[in-house]
């Protein structure tokens, strides 16, 4: 879809000038994915982690409660 | 859910289950946010320094490209093209790290999650995903990247056709054609109108597109949930975990497509930029070149052939010429006949496809460019001025010149006497390319600029073809100064300023069909006298 180069130049363009700076990219990397595993431990504490009943016996619950 | 469900039957839960779960969820909001906003502050740093990086190195490779490379661009196209590479990449790595990676991120680790407690979701989750970004991807380099690649293209043209017209306003102004010219950006205007126009309204509807296709991935997700439920495959709290779970994961979805649709466009406005990296100019610094050092000024064409890449013919071949030190030659010929060329030759503008151009013995070719040309002082016929002041005008020739020199070089020049007239001296800045000054001020100031840098080789493009008497007087004096103990050559368009000169050489479709003094040629040489006469005839009538 690119015109005048292709997406492997920008590629190598790309790594031309984040090649210089492996250390920081490396940690916004690291900084990144701890953000977003703790992002994803909303729903995990919503409703996952905080359920330690057998499954059967909270849904009849919930029937009885309907 | 089910914590909260079961405390609310049980209140000595309320504590054991239900506050821990609230203080987690607190915890959890200001631990990710203090990490998300700590990685982008090391996101600063790193960006910062990747665009001053781009934009610092573009322009030097650019300013480095070939003439013939600056003759066939508009500069205005160019500036343009940079600054909007430099500012897509800043949108393109934006894009990469700070919405896809952790968009990517999260969807893997949701699926995880799912996957593990109920593999069908997790399935469930991975094929609806990977069918909205599949369809997402397909419409956006199908669709919307022609589009915006269009309207980039348009909006290139407009800023070149404004540059155009604003640089040329002069020319405008003379003709009275501000209307024309109107007229001709108006064009332009339109037709970037109509691309960007039809690009955005098709970005709306993709991106409704991608809006049903979220919702439906959230049906597919949540209806497994609500389907598990039913049959007692989950619990009430699964079903909100597989609700959240969705709200986050078509949050970055979401995302997803319109960064997808932006990173495509990022990479189109960085076409030009990553073009100007790639490109590899022919006019280069042969590997371990050395510096041209020039003890004389003796100038040697050795059987020199040269032909231009857009001609079949060659211009030059078999050109041979041997210009002693000091000596002042000029160069005359009908337009075309290549003493220009020459010229440019000796400035290695163009390399020679045969043969050799010495100076004091060194070839050219072999030397660094940046020293050849320190070398070759140049005063042209359209002399150009940086928009600085005119201190800093004439010690361009040589950086870090004192006041003093400078003004001693004006006073050679014969500049020094209207600069002083001046509000601010030699601060006065001169407006773009010198507009502030006159042709002759102009000239002189380009005079003094030659004479502080002392190059012990001038080329003169005649300088006072287009002055009026009082100016061409001034700079006559000026050049005189100029051209003692220096090696001159002319190229000389009015044959009655170069009568002194020490040698004619007369040019004819790339030969030289005759060379002496003046008062032998207008003898010997048939196209001399004829150029001679016409032009006294001219100045007759």
């Amino acid at each position: 879809m690119l015109k005048k180069v292709s997406y492997r130049d920008i590629a190598r363009f790309t790594w031309h000038y984040w090649g210089r700076q492996k250390g920081k990219l490396a940690l916004v990397a690291v900084m990144t994915a701890m953000g977003s595993a703790i992002d994803v431990m909303f729903p995990v504490i919503m409703a996952s982690w905080w359920m330690p009943l057998p499954k059967r016996r909270t849904i009849r619950a919930c029937y009885g409660r309907v | 859910m089910d914590a909260i469900t079961k405390a609310a039957d049980d209140t000595s839960l309320l504590w054991a289950s239900v506050m821990p779960l609230f203080f987690l969820f607190l915890a959890q909001g200001f631990v990710y946010h203090s990490i998300r906003n700590g990685t982008l502050l090391v996101w600063n740093i790193f960006a910062i320094r990747t665009l001053h990086a781009i934009e610092e190195e573009t322009f030097c490779k650019v300013q480095r490209f070939s003439s013939d490379w600056h003759a066939n661009a508009f500069a205005g196209a160019t500036v343009r093209k940079i600054t909007r590479g430099k500012w897509s990449f800043d949108l393109y790595e934006d894009i990469l790290f700070i919405n896809l990676y952790p968009a990517l991120l999260v969807l893997v680790f949701v699926i995880i999650t799912m996957a593990v407690q109920w593999p069908l979701m997790g399935l469930v989750t991975a094929l609806s995903a990977l069918l909205y970004m599949g369809i997402n991807i397909y419409t956006v380099m199908t669709i919307n990247a022609p589009l915006f690649k269009a309207s980039a293209a348009r909006d290139t043209r407009v800023g070149a056709s404004m540059a155009d017209s604003i640089t040329a306003n002069a020319v405008v102004k003379s003709f009275g054609a501000e209307s024309r010219e109107d007229r001709i950006f108006g064009r332009v205007m339109r037709s970037w109108r109509l691309r960007a126009f039809r690009s955005w309204q098709t970005a709306v509807l993709t991106d409704l597109l991608r809006r049903y296709l979220s919702e439906l991935m959230g049906g597919a997700i949540i209806g497994t949930a609500i389907y598990l439920w039913a049959h007692g495959q989950a619990s009430a709290g699964d079903v909100v975990f597989a609700f959240t779970s969705y709200m986050l994961l078509s949050m970055y979805l979401r995302a997803l497509g319109d960064q997808v649709s932006n990173l495509q466009k990022a990479m189109s406005d960085m076409e030009d930029v990553v073009s100007f990296w790639l490109r590899e100019d022919e006019m280069r610094d042969r590997p371990g070149a050395k510096a041209l050092v020039v003890t004389e000024g003796c100038i040697t064409f050795d059987d020199v052939r040269f032909i231009y890449k857009s001609k079949i013919d060659p211009l030059f071949d078999g050109l041979n010429v041997d210009i002693a030190p000091g000596e002042r030659v000029a160069l005359v010929g009908h337009s075309g006949s290549g003493k220009t060329s020459f010229v440019k030759l000796l400035q290695r503008l163009y390399d020679v496809q045969g043969g050799e151009i010495r100076i004091d013995g060194q070839n050219i070719a072999g030397v660094t460019q940046e020293s050849l040309r320190a070398n070759i002082a140049l005063v042209q016929q359209e002399p150009i001025l940086f928009h600085r002041s005119i201190a800093a005008n004439i010690s361009y020739g040589r950086p870090g010149a004192s006041m003093e020199e400078i003004m001693e070089a004006a006073k050679q020049a014969y500049a020094h006497d209207f600069i002083a007239s001046l509000p601010e001296g030699y601060y006065t800045l001169v407006g773009e390319r010198g507009v502030k000054l006159s042709g002759g001020e102009r000239q002189r100031v380009a005079i003094a600029r030659a004479v502080l840098a002392d190059a012990p080789i001038l080329v003169l493009d005649e300088a006072t073809s287009s002055l009026d008497s009082v100016s061409e007087h001034y700079i006559q004096k000026a050049l005189e100064n100029l051209v003692k103990g220096k090696t001159t050559i002319t190229v000389a368009h009015r044959l009655a300023t170069i009568q002194d000169a020490d040698r004619i050489l007369v040019f004819d479709k790339g030969r030289i069909v005759a060379e002496g003094p003046h008062a032998e040629l207008i003898k010997t040489s048939p196209i001399y006298r004829e150029l001679y006469e016409m032009q006294i005839l001219d100045k007759v009538s």
